[in-house]
């Protein structure tokens, strides 16, 4: 006589692997080679992917503050002022954009952020900064402020 | 795509040919300059991605000038990958044998190493003197400003009739 | 296959000594019995997409009222019923009683005659509209815009989007464009018989004529000869002149053309050759002249005046 009992508790015993291995190809869906569809070698991957995706998360939003001043800092050499100086001017004159905007003003909005050049441009005249003697541009002469852009 | 989507696209992302005249300067300090017009970061759409750069003729390489004593104690480093072959040339020695090739390490070890720096390189061209053929001439529609000044030289009649207080003797040694 | 997850997990609960921890786990026979479902589902290939009168609960009278309640309008049911009956519906109906031998002497009408009424209510809303809001755009293009807008790619868009699809009476399914814009246009009748010729030209011009918005119309205001027409247009006296020129001995060559006429800037444009650029300042000038340059302002939808004049 078979006893079935002890073989059949150790089959049925914990959690059905099915669903701990489909959480991870899940994962490793778009993987190409054994390292798609080859359990224990898909999770070695898939938890370097996932450790990747973690430093990521940050070096994302960095990367991308980078790339938004190296716009901005193109959008104004465009009209001679620095971008040190550019944003030197708009915070005393009270603009407070971010890189993000200003780069999207750069790109869709020329007139607009010309304009804000400038503004920043004039206001750092009107405060006689040093650093404007540098500047070999000639400077805008169309912007009026009679005073509006002091604090 | 719209007809006029379509020529407005071709518009911001046509090649713009700058000329470089690179008499009495810094090739260091210009190679931060022909970079940034070479990759496209003088672009307010500027993206690493993207193939946003622009041509750079640079001319008058011949002509550049290096600090202090820099002719002198600057060395560039070779290796043949054999053993013994590593080699060190000064940098007036390397200027007699190519006169382009300071700028253009110059400007190839001011960017990045990544794989999209050959393709940037080569969008520049550089000519040891101010003759620039004839049809890479014609593409040229904008100039890069200089960094600074060509300094006058005076010419040796100048120089004779400058105005003087006095005139040193002839036979007159400096001690 | 729509099991509750509820049922699926089953809670197994251990106890070490005086403290209990509950593990919760998905049955043995659940993997397995889904691999064997969806396999079957495989073999029986692609199955028809059920419309949504074909499950139990639906009931069309109700879902006739609240189409009218949804959009704010009023509705007389029998004219939005009438509104939603095709032709084919009725042949269908007709011929299931024939099958069971019953004469078929149905009383049903079908959507032809509304939908006639109603294309020529919206061609005449949008062309009052279009001609009030682009008053210096040649007639022309005002018509291949009014073209587009009754095109029944854009009629069976909005036609979809307001939730007419479910709601029409017909023997097709997934139902095609026409059949879309067509019910459209009845319903449009339908409301000009139940509310009125003002009420319904709003209902064009909030759910039509707003289609326009972000649409890019110059391709639709493009004339064959650019040049020619603005010859005919501003005079011969016309000259062009290369503004900018870029990388000319190159593939990636770039003009940009301005026309001028008596030393004034009528238009500018660029391409990869002067002719194109030349094409395009052309293009530039008369989308000028007729006011639908791409820093146009947005179509005033909302605008009193606007309304009143569209009324009828």
């Amino acid at each position: 006589m078979v006893f079935q009992t002890a073989a059949l508790f150790i089959r049925s015993r914990g959690p059905d692997a099915f669903w701990r291995k489909r959480r991870i190809f899940k994962l490793s869906a778009h993987f190409t080679g054994r390292k798609r569809n080859c359990y224990s070698i898909a999770v070695r991957y898939v938890h370097r992917a996932l450790a990747y995706a973690t430093q990521s998360r940050k070096l994302k939003k960095e990367d991308m503050a980078n790339l938004w001043t190296t716009r901005v800092a193109a959008g104004c050499e465009e009209h001679g002022l620095p971008y040190p100086l550019f944003k030197d001017g708009l915070e005393k004159s009270n603009i407070l954009l971010n890189r993000k905007v200003l780069a999207d003003l750069a790109i869709w909005e020329p007139y607009s952020f010309k304009a804000l050049t400038q503004i920043a441009w004039t206001k750092l005249r009107e405060e006689d900064d040093p650093e404007l003697n540098e500047v070999q541009e000639t400077p805008p002469s169309n912007v009026i402020t009679r005073g509006l852009l002091d604090k | 795509m719209s007809a006029l989507g379509r020529v407005r696209q071709w518009n911001a992302f046509s090649q713009v040919w700058h000329l470089f005249d690179a008499k009495w300067q810094n090739p260091f300090q210009s190679a931060a300059v022909i970079t940034k017009y070479l990759m496209g970061k003088h672009k307010p759409f500027y993206h690493p991605f993207a193939n946003c750069g622009d041509v750079v003729v640079v001319i008058n390489s011949r002509h550049i000038a290096l600090l202090g004593d820099e002719w002198k104690k600057r060395v560039y480093f070779h290796h043949t990958g054999y053993p013994g072959g590593a080699s060190w040339t000064l940098a007036w020695e390397l200027h007699e044998k190519s006169p382009t090739m300071i700028l253009e390490k110059a400007v190839y070890s001011s960017m990045k190493g990544n794989l999209q720096r050959r393709h940037t390189m080569k969008r520049l061209i550089i000519y040891p003197d101010d003759i620039i053929p004839e049809d890479i001439h014609t593409n040229i529609s904008s100039q890069i400003k200089q960094l600074r000044k060509v300094p006058k030289v005076l010419e040796s009649d100048e120089v004779n009739n400058f105005p003087r207080i006095f005139k040193l003797p002839v036979d007159y040694v400096p001690s | 296959m729509s099991f509750s997850m509820k049922f699926l997990v089953k809670p197994l609960v251990i106890s070490y000594g005086n403290s209990i921890t509950v593990h919760r786990q998905i049955h043995r026979w659940v993997a397995p019995t889904l691999k064997a479902l969806n396999n079957r589902k495989r073999e029986m290939g692609p199955q028809p997409i059920n419309r949504r009168s074909d499950y139990l609960e639906w009931n069309y009278k109700a879902e006739i009222y609240s189409f009218g309640k949804r959009l704010g309008e009023d509705f007389k049911e029998d004219l939005l019923r009438e509104a939603f009956t095709e032709k084919s519906f009725i042949n269908l109906e007709a011929e299931k009683l024939m099958k069971v031998g019953v004469d078929p002497q149905l009383d049903m009408k079908d959507n032809a005659n509304f939908s006639v009424e109603g294309e020529k209510f919206i061609s005449q809303c949008v062309l009052k509209y279009l001609v009030s809001v682009l008053p210096s755009l040649p007639s022309e293009h005002i018509e291949s815009i009014h073209n587009f807008l009754l095109s029944d790619e854009k009629l069976s868009t909005v036609s979809k989007n307001i939730g007419i699809d479910d709601l029409v009476l017909t023997a097709e399914y997934p139902l095609e464009q026409s059949t879309l814009s067509r019910s459209l246009k009845s319903v449009i009748h339908a409301l000009v018989l139940s509310s009125g010729e003002e009420r319904a030209s709003k209902f064009v011009t909030d759910f039509i004529i707003t289609q326009l918005c972000g649409e890019d119309i110059t391709p639709l205001c493009t004339p064959e000869n650019p040049i020619e027409k603005l010859k005919s247009t501003v005079g011969a006296n016309i000259e062009s002149r290369i503004i900018v020129e870029s990388a000319k001995n190159t593939l990636l060559a770039n003009y940009q053309v301005g026309i001028y006429q008596e030393k004034n800037l009528l238009g500018r444009g660029c391409g990869e050759s002067p002719w194109i650029a030349e094409e395009m300042a052309a293009l530039d000038a008369l989308w000028r002249l007729w006011g639908i340059t791409s820093n146009k302002k947005p179509f005033p939808i909302k605008s009193q005046k606007i309304v009143n004049s569209v009324n009828m």
